[in-house]
């Protein structure tokens, strides 16, 4: 390259003046994790994308050839002063010596200055005698008496401590926070990982500070995910609430898996199953049916249907329907046709965020500082989306490379391999094994993610499109049962979700401790007990079909022909007050109490007396018989419903409209 | 613990919802809050800039096109002869004819006008009204970002919370039939809720987050449809028929008149999007036929809003926008239509903190690009910003916890537009 060139002849220049002097200072890792540590290559100061006062540094300073050539050429080299290093711009502006917008730095005294003067003075090489031609292999981080170690492992063999030039960061400084030294603060119990970055790589290391009060002891239970599940709140000395009672267990069983609540004959059927049998037995009834498909449906759609591609969506539907491996609509994805719509970068994110869990689109822009994933990775593997098999080898089609200069890039895996290409092996191939199964497990984390959430109500790695180092799962062990289990039945998803409906983390009670603690519960949190989800309008809507008239689909009452259950203005609504809206006034519930012979109508007609009405009512709506003080406030308005409908339509309106109804608990 | 997202999610709708109690018994609606309104009058396809705010009567016939243009009350600035209340209404508003961008392509042309943002493939932005709702409701009795009849999508919330998304009416003002959806309540919805509130009680407090934020929505979608003082607001038969008229008849004209009433009722931002501006074909019949024709509607619609305001005091607190996510072609194309411009569009500001009579930029003789002070969409998405007294400098934080800052790192606030 030529600029390679001009750094030839800067340094044949520079030799002659400072030919005494040894190379102290490399600048890729010395020198430009100074401008990364100090904020200086930060997107608001030199790091943006039109850098600050005619300077501009690469963002977070990982490029560090085009930060050098920024620092050694432009400006006339002014920047820097070879015969008083101390005049150099470089370390007037910090200093503030100069007018600096950025403020003052550092001063003379710290070790940044002093290590760019030494570098100065020594010629202001790109590579130092000792590392010339190294490059960083391995980083880590160790935490010794809460003081962090960073050590930079180079490709000469040689170990580093370059905890001076890390920069650090907690993941939960409320637990531990850690300071630009590598000190760490102990804050409160729970768990956290410290972050160490140096030179576009970073490393980790965990902190747990128990939870206080007496040592707990929990059982560990059979159940391979209950016993990684137990061992993590044991660790933290976190104890789970107990189960939850089971007419709630059905109902939540029967939504996720049926999206509906159970019948009054479906709780007898579940509660006459021994209790530690009930799950499991269930699940299994449940997974068998139809309903299940229907209700996991819309999951599947959003992994595994890229919008705007051309897909058949009912594709998912059919698959799921004779429970295929998901990892066969992996390979569907890549259909021939298929690749050739759109931008192949949107593709390779897509299959990058929904398959495997990790977000390279920032990488589209900028590399970015928890992101492993460069530029560089980024366009490669989007290459891969372009590239067809021609006459027994990989070819790739014209591919625009924005900022490139319109040169063609190698298609490449993740992280950066070439492609041991077997010919009569189809691009489309090559990536679905690679998703699926090239010396990672990050499908099968993914999905097993993507389900727990479903299951459980929130994720073990939040933010389920973006796992990446500074974004752990909340219990790693926990999440590998479930990754292993996972792959090892074969990508199954009606095994994986029976796996976790029959565990005891599934089974947990969501009622808080006291009102105060809804948001701050750290049992939330870590999964000692479970959240209340609000239903989703969809749920809400096919929820009250199935009570009021045992129809769970739309589809069946058009073919009816009925106008019960045609809601009047069903289409879609887009914001939680239009949702709310449509709950209160759409006419769903109205509808539907007013058809004949609907389930309350025949509770009320059917019943002896109004205590038998009232709780069959509850039964037929919150799965369950009411409570004494609920007798006594209903009692009135139930007798008067035997004989008079409108206050029948209206205690059923508020039992549908009520906060347990709305609510998988 | 939680996401941050989550806790502004509840912080925002538990705020927003803690007068409902008291609100059954509402006071009369009117607008007190200091924070400042804003109205969109959003000409969704693109506005050819040419036919309206960026007149070239010099300009040979294929550019100049078809329709006529008349000089507005600011010397040297030519509107569309279909302006003529506009036209002399110039000399009170600020006139932007430099606007800029590189996004041809109506979804991104739209999410960079909406959202002062280029689109990304990991993030879609909150748009004006998703930005004023995090900023501060108008009024916590209603909803305080309104779409009449609905949003472009990327005039929605973007990543933030989805209670930050516009309430979007589904249904036009104008039209026969106009009804907000949803919100007249069943017969027995009122004896159903005292039921309800019972119930509830009896249920204790709520389990989760998700729990109190549904219990404080479904109590304000209550408010809003069994209060009929509220319900009131939507109703465009409690203005007096000359008002009506002085609108127009058409979804453009009634939808300004109902964002005006929306406004003094308590919101904040009131989005009217009126489809139909992608012109390939046929742009003279497009824009001045039809019931009512395009041009006159805004011109007639514009000024009544203006004169409205006015004359009821509440000019000064209230900015409007007119604009669309690009301009069109300058060159009629062969089907007598014009086609995508982004590289010179124009936009329309008045009210409080903007200035009256500022001409900024203009385009070359044909049209084609800016000759003076290029604006990029979001210089302007800053300009409003700044002119309705939003927080500019919030970061936000994205799903997965990334920090985003409200504004596009290289946006300037739009020279010679904002009084202060």
């Amino acid at each position: 390259m030529p600029s390679e060139i001009r750094f030839a002849n800067v340094a044949s220049v520079l030799a002659f003046a400072v030919m005494a002097l040894p190379v102290r200072a490399d600048f890729r890792y010395e020198i430009a994790p100074i401008f990364a540590r100090h904020g200086c290559a930060a997107a608001d100061c030199h790091g943006g994308a039109t850098g600050r006062g005619g300077f501009k540094l690469s963002l977070f300073a990982t490029e560090p050839r085009a930060d050098f050539e920024a620092i050694t050429r432009e400006l006339g080299a002014r920047r820097i002063d070879f015969q008083h290093a101390e005049d150099s711009l470089l370390l007037k502006k910090p200093t503030k010596t100069v007018k600096h917008g950025g403020g003052r730095v550092f001063d003379k005294s710290s070790h940044a200055f002093q290590q760019l003067k030494r570098w100065i003075e020594s010629g202001a090489p790109y590579e130092s005698d000792r590392l010339k031609g190294a490059s960083l292999n391995e980083l880590q981080v160790s935490n010794d008496k809460e003081r962090l170690t960073v050590i930079a492992n180079f490709s000469k063999g040689e170990d580093r401590d370059v905890t001076h030039l890390a920069m650090f960061e907690s993941t939960a400084p409320a637990v531990a926070d850690v300071d630009e030294q590598g000190l760490v603060t102990r804050r409160g119990p729970g768990k956290a990982w410290l972050l160490a970055r140096f030179s576009g790589m970073s490393a980790r290391t965990r902190l747990n500070i128990p939870f206080p009060g007496k040592t707990i002891g929990l059982e560990t239970g059979e159940h391979p995910l209950d016993r990684a599940w137990a061992a993590a709140l044991q660790e933290q000395n976190l104890q789970p609430v107990a189960a939850a009672p089971p007419h709630v267990f059905a109902r939540r069983l029967y939504f996720d898996l049926a999206g509906r609540p159970p019948t009054p004959d479906e709780l007898a059927a579940f509660v006459a199953v021994a209790p530690n049998a009930r799950a499991a037995v269930t699940s299994e009834l449940l997974l068998a049916r139809e309903a299940f498909v229907e209700a996991f449906q819309p999951h599947l759609k959003s992994w595994f249907v890229q919008p705007s591609r051309g897909r058949d969506p009912s594709r998912v539907g059919k698959a799921l329907g004779k429970n295929e491996p998901l990892s066969n609509l992996v390979a569907d994805l890549f259909q021939p046709g298929l690749n050739l719509r759109g931008d192949p970068r949107d593709q390779a994110e897509f299959v990058g965020s929904k398959l495997l869990g990790i977000s390279i689109g920032c990488a589209r822009c900028h590399n970015h500082p928890h992101d492993r994933w460069t530029q560089a990775e980024h366009l490669r593997f989007s290459a891969l989306f372009r590239t067809r098999e021609k006459d027994g080898q990989l070819a790739l089609d014209p591919f625009f490379v924005p900022g490139e200069g319109h040169r063609p890039v190698q298609p490449a895996l993740l992280p950066l391999s070439n492609i041991s290409h077997k010919p009569g092996t189809s691009p489309d191939a090559v990536l679905t094994s690679f998703i699926v199964d090239g010396g990672h497990d990050l499908f099968s984390r993914n999905i097993a993610n993507r389900v727990f959430e479903v299951l459980i109500g929130s994720a073990l790695v939040n933010a389920p499109d973006d796992h990446r180092m500074s974004n752990p799962p909340i219990h790693e062990a926990v999440l590998e049962v479930l990754a292993s289990h996972f792959k090892n039945s074969s990508y199954d998803l009606r095994k994986l979700v029976r796996f976790i409906a029959t565990s005891k983390v599934y089974a947990l009670a969501s009622d808080p401790p006291d009102a105060e603690s809804l948001a701050g519960d750290p049992a939330l949190k870590y999964f000692a007990r479970r959240e209340a989800r609000s239903l989703t309008q969809p749920q809400f809507e096919r929820a009250i079909r199935s009570v009021i008239g045992h129809d769970h689909s739309r589809a069946a009452d058009r073919r009816r022909g009925s106008s019960m259950m045609e809601a009047d203005d069903s289409s879609e609504t887009t914001s939680p007050l239009a949702d709310q809206l449509a709950i209160l006034n759409n006419g769903l519930i109205q509808r539907g109490l007013a058809t004949k012979g609907n389930e309350v109508e025949a509770i009320f007609i059917f019943s002896a007396s109004a205590e038998q009405a009232l709780e069959e009512l509850f039964t037929l709506v919150l799965t369950r018989r009411p409570r004494n003080e609920e007798v006594q406030q209903f009692l009135p308005v139930a007798t008067k419903a035997l004989s008079d409908s409108q206050a029948r339509d209206d205690l059923a309106t508020a039992l549908l409209l009520s906060r347990e109804f709305g609510s998988i608990r | 613990m939680n996401s941050p997202s989550r806790r502004q999610f509840i912080g925002t709708s538990m705020g927003a919802l803690s007068f409902l109690p008291g609100l059954l018994h509402a006071a009369p609606l009117l607008r007190g809050s200091k924070k400042k309104a804003f109205i969109l009058l959003w000409l969704d396809g693109g506005m050819s800039h040419i036919d309206t705010f960026d007149g070239k009567p010099e300009a040979p016939p294929d550019i100049r096109g078809p329709l006529g243009s008349i000089e507005s009350a600011t010397e040297g600035v030519f509107v569309s002869e279909h302006f003529p209340k506009i036209g002399k209404l110039m000399d009170r508003c600020s006139l932007i004819r430099s606007i800029t961008s590189p996004e041809g392509n109506h979804d991104r042309g739209s999410h960079y006008m909406l959202t002062g943002r280029r689109l990304t493939p990991l993030l879609s932005y909150p748009s004006f009204g998703s930005h004023l709702h995090l900023d501060g409701s108008g009024d916590d009795r209603v909803p305080p970002y309104i779409a009449i009849p609905d949003a472009h999508v990327y005039a929605r919330q973007g990543f933030l919370p989805a209670m930050h998304a516009p309430f979007e009416l589904g249904s036009a003002p104008g039209k026969p039939g106009y009804r907000v959806r949803n919100l007249q309540p069943p017969p027995q919805m009122e004896r159903a809720m005292k039921l309800l509130k019972a119930m509830d009680q009896l249920d204790g407090p709520p389990r989760s987050e998700s729990e109190a934020a549904r219990d404080a929505v479904l109590q304000q979608a209550g408010s809003l449809s069994l209060n009929p003082k509220l319900r009131e607001l939507f109703d465009l038969k409690k203005e007096d028929a000359v008002t009506q008229k002085r609108y127009g008849n058409g979804t453009i004209g009634q939808s300004c008149l109902l964002a005006r009433r929306l406004i003094e009722g308590g919101v904040r931002t009131v989005l009217v999007r009126d489809k139909g501006w992608d012109h390939h074909t046929n742009i003279l019949s497009s824009l001045t036929t039809g019931f009512p024709p395009k041009l006159p509607a805004v011109d007639t619609a514009v000024s009544a809003l203006h004169h409205d305001l006015e004359s009821r005091g509440m000019l000064e607190d209230v900015v409007v926008l007119v604009a669309s996510e690009f301009g069109r072609t300058p060159r009629i194309n062969p089907s007598g239509g014009r086609d995508h411009w982004s590289r010179a569009s124009s936009a329309l500001l008045f009210g409080g903190g903007i200035k009256k009579g500022a001409v900024v930029g203009k385009t070359d003789a044909r049209g084609e690009e800016p000759i003076e002070q290029p604006v990029s969409p979001a210089d302007l998405f800053y300009t409003v910003l700044s002119a309705l007294g939003a927080d500019t400098d919030r970061i936000l934080t994205t799903p997965s916890r990334r920090p985003i800052r409200v504004l596009d790192e290289e946006a300037v606030p739009v020279r010679g537009v904002l009084t202060t």
